[in-house]
């Protein structure tokens, strides 16, 4: 079976802009400039993560590209490979190439997670974005359009994506588990959808993970499959090192960023939702000693040393009883 | 010494890397003046250095090897690489320029020297090679435009294990199976540690990494002698013979305080000094300022030495995680990786996001054989026989956490 066949995120990603789940404002504004495609603008994709904002621009390029999308469309991620170079070698080069080809209105780049690149390579690119314009276009798609620099913002036509309610992530996963002709009891797709957060990317993961091995989907195996996620290895490394445990907190964390490969960033995320649940005295020193650590982090040279010192902050300070 | 003595006399007699043995032949054959250099990265012991040599001498070329620690300044690169780039000697024997190292340049040097190099490149008139441990550093993201990047990585243990075998049975030496095999795991990848392992009297197998060869000797007697000082001015004397770059210091600072079991309470406040110590350096590398350098050391002896001191923080070495953390960290951490980047292809997202999201899903529905089998022919994994097999044996750890 193909990848795309065998992952429902990928099976059942939308292929008309009209399927596009809670997204009404960016669907009216988009339809009528894909009917004029020769006139399209830039466009800039702001929106939290599983909202649809990587679908939309993959359905854009097939209606605009048609049979030619596999070698027209520059398909990049930002977080992969973030540096100038990128920029100046790869979209430089294909953005520059005269395409000969009548058929098609213009070349495309998308570059997903564009807030991750620096603002050495944005600049780059904005005047790639202005030199390259008669025969390129780019979707540019971003958690927050405010890590993007004005100039390019002011070159594109930006479209904000909503998260997605947890009625129509309830509405989604009903579908799917229909057509996939998979029983869930009663409440475990709303179990999903709150456990996904609004991001139908994860909710539909969630889902096939829990579903595996046949048999009813039940909340028990929904949380069998979330007890695996990053998030819930981070709230246990928080947890161990909260409790007094360092010992154990600091070799579950170098298992999450060196066996796993998570980023540090995204402890700090999750450590953050974390602690933040917490109220008192306690909790809120934790907090003020996580933001010393993520800025710390983002200056410092070694993200290992720097990480490990939170964790020994934060059992000391459960042994201070949360006392400074 | 054996792993001098043993040293491949032909490209053939190399383990593993095969395809990047190709990519950097065949770029020596094409190389013409104007051309990218090429840029051997991958951990210590993985043949590129061996590489280099034996192609430069199976060319008929001359080495001109500059390792770059002994070289620290633009001018001494400039007076030392000058002739090398522009020569064809007497018989008309061209040169191939090599250096090592260049990950390590920018903690030793001031940044012209990687400017340099990407001048030296485009106007030499003989071939560059480099070579770096660390992909991931500022210098080599800088060169990499100038380079013909290859990868090398640990070659399979099996054939380690082999190569060990044979100079056993040169050296007629009488070693277990058992033996050898460790040796192949503790030199984790390796393979000079793996052959000095194996004539030093083979694996100690205790913890992490290695015989000491002299440089770590000296290094842990020096961190040794910092932690049980008498007083302040010991300490700063024994800290200072430290032969380590600043960065290494204090990462391996940090693991010793780690390992200590140290009460919480100086836990934290040990870790604190080594935090704002890491930080100083952070900011001295962004911003190139490296007379700040002058005051870590004594950061370090005014701050850590009274919490650490009295003998309760030894020298942890190198790594003082556990053997069993290791070992995962070493086996499974570039399964994941090679994984998520296959699936965050096919999967329109990031290999980070994959990583952190999508995987742990993924891992879940890999339970089922069906669907194993089926991803793993999706992702093109069923087409490389050793990445599957390591893979299949992660999963079924996976399963049982």
């Amino acid at each position: 079976m193909s990848f795309d066949g065998l992952m429902w995120v990928e099976k059942y990603r939308p292929r008309k802009i009209d399927d596009l789940v809670n997204q009404d404002e960016v669907k009216e504004r988009l339809k009528p400039l894909l009917e004029n495609k020769r006139e399209l603008p830039h466009l800039l994709f702001a929106g939290p993560p599983g909202s649809g904002k990587t679908t939309a621009a993959m359905i854009i390029a097939r209606e605009l590209l048609g049979e030619y999308y596999a070698d027209s469309t520059l398909s990049l991620n930002a977080s992969d490979e973030r540096g100038i170079d990128i920029v100046r070698e790869r979209i430089k080069k294909f953005a520059s190439y005269l395409d000969r080809n009548e058929s098609i209105p213009f070349r495309l780049v998308i570059l997903d997670e564009a807030d991750e690149t620096t603002s050495d390579a944005q600049t780059a690119l904005r005047r790639i974005m202005e030199e390259t314009s008669r025969h390129t276009r780019f979707i540019l798609i971003c958690n927050y359009s405010t890590n993007i620099i004005e100039p390019i913002q002011s070159r594109c036509a930006i479209f904000r994506f909503k998260k997605i309610g947890q009625r129509e992530v309830v509405a989604r996963l009903e579908r799917i588990a229909k057509d996939e002709g998979v029983r869930a009891g009663p409440g475990v797709l709303e179990a999903v959808a709150a456990a996904c957060d609004g991001d139908l990317r994860q909710g539909i993961n969630l889902l096939q993970a829990a579903s595996a091995g046949g048999g009813e989907v039940t909340i028990e195996k929904v949380n069998a499959a979330t007890g695996r996620t990053a998030k819930e290895r981070a709230t246990e490394i928080v947890r161990l090192a909260m409790g007094g445990d360092f010992g154990s907190a600091r070799l579950k964390l170098v298992e999450f960023t060196r066996v796993y490969g998570i980023p540090e960033s995204d402890f700090l995320r999750f450590a953050n939702e974390e602690i933040a649940k917490g109220e008192g005295e306690e909790a809120a020193r934790a907090i003020r000693v996580l933001a010393e650590y993520d800025y710390r982090l983002a200056v410092g040279a070694n993200p290992e040393v720097q990480l490990t010192a939170l964790l020994a902050e934060l059992a000391a300070l459960h042994k201070r009883g949360g006392k400074a | 010494m054996w792993s001098e003595k043993y040293r491949p006399k032909k490209v053939e007699g190399l383990i593993g890397n095969e395809e990047a043995r190709l990519v950097v032949s065949t770029w020596l054959a094409e190389w013409k003046p104007g051309g990218k250099a090429a840029l051997l990265m991958g951990p210590p012991g993985t043949g590129k250095t061996t590489l280099v040599t034996l192609l430069a001498r199976a060319n008929g070329m001359n080495l001109v090897d500059l390792n770059a620690s002994d070289v620290r300044t633009k001018e001494m690169l400039g007076r030392k690489l000058g002739e090398a780039m522009s020569t064809v000697s007497l018989f008309g024997e061209r040169s191939l320029i090599f250096l090592d190292e260049v990950d390590g340049l920018a903690g030793r040097s001031d940044y012209g020297a990687v400017e340099f190099i990407k001048d030296a490149v485009k106007e030499s008139q003989n071939p560059i090679a480099m070579a770096a441990n660390d992909p991931d550093s500022d210098q080599i993201k800088k060169l990499a435009s100038s380079c013909v990047a290859v990868r090398f990585r640990p070659p399979p243990p099996r054939e380690v294990e082999m190569y060990l075998r044979e100079i056993a049975r040169a050296e007629r030496v009488e070693v277990s199976g058992d033996a050898l095999r460790a040796c192949v795991l503790e030199a984790g990848g390796d393979v000079r540690q793996a052959v000095n392992l194996l004539q030093s009297g083979g694996s100690s197998g205790t913890s992490h990494g290695a015989s000491y060869k002299d440089r770590e000797r000296s290094v842990s007697e020096a961190f040794n002698g910092f932690f049980g000082a008498a007083d302040k001015g010991e300490a700063a004397a024994s800290l200072r013979k430290v032969a380590l770059s600043p960065f290494e210091k204090v990462r391996e600072l940090s693991r010793s305080v780690v390992r200590s079991g140290l009460p919480p309470e100086e836990m934290a406040r040990a870790m604190e000094v080594v935090s704002r110590a890491d930080l100083a350096i952070g900011r001295m590398v962004k911003g190139g300022e490296w007379r700040l350098l002058r005051y870590l050391d004594r950061g370090l002896v005014d701050g850590l030495f009274p919490v650490v001191k009295g003998g309760t923080v030894r020298y942890a070495g190198q790594d003082d995680l556990p053997f069993p953390v290791l070992s995962r960290i070493w086996n499974d951490s570039k399964k994941v990786k090679e994984v998520s980047l296959r699936y965050a292809r096919r999967a329109h997202t990031s290999g980070s996001a994959a990583r952190s999201q999508d995987l742990p899903y993924v891992f879940a529905l890999c339970s089922g054989k069906r669907f194993r089998e089926d991803l793993e022919r999706s992702l093109g994994l069923d087409a490389d026989k050793e990445m599957l097999e390591s893979y299949d044996r992660f999963l079924q750890k996976e399963s049982t956490r």
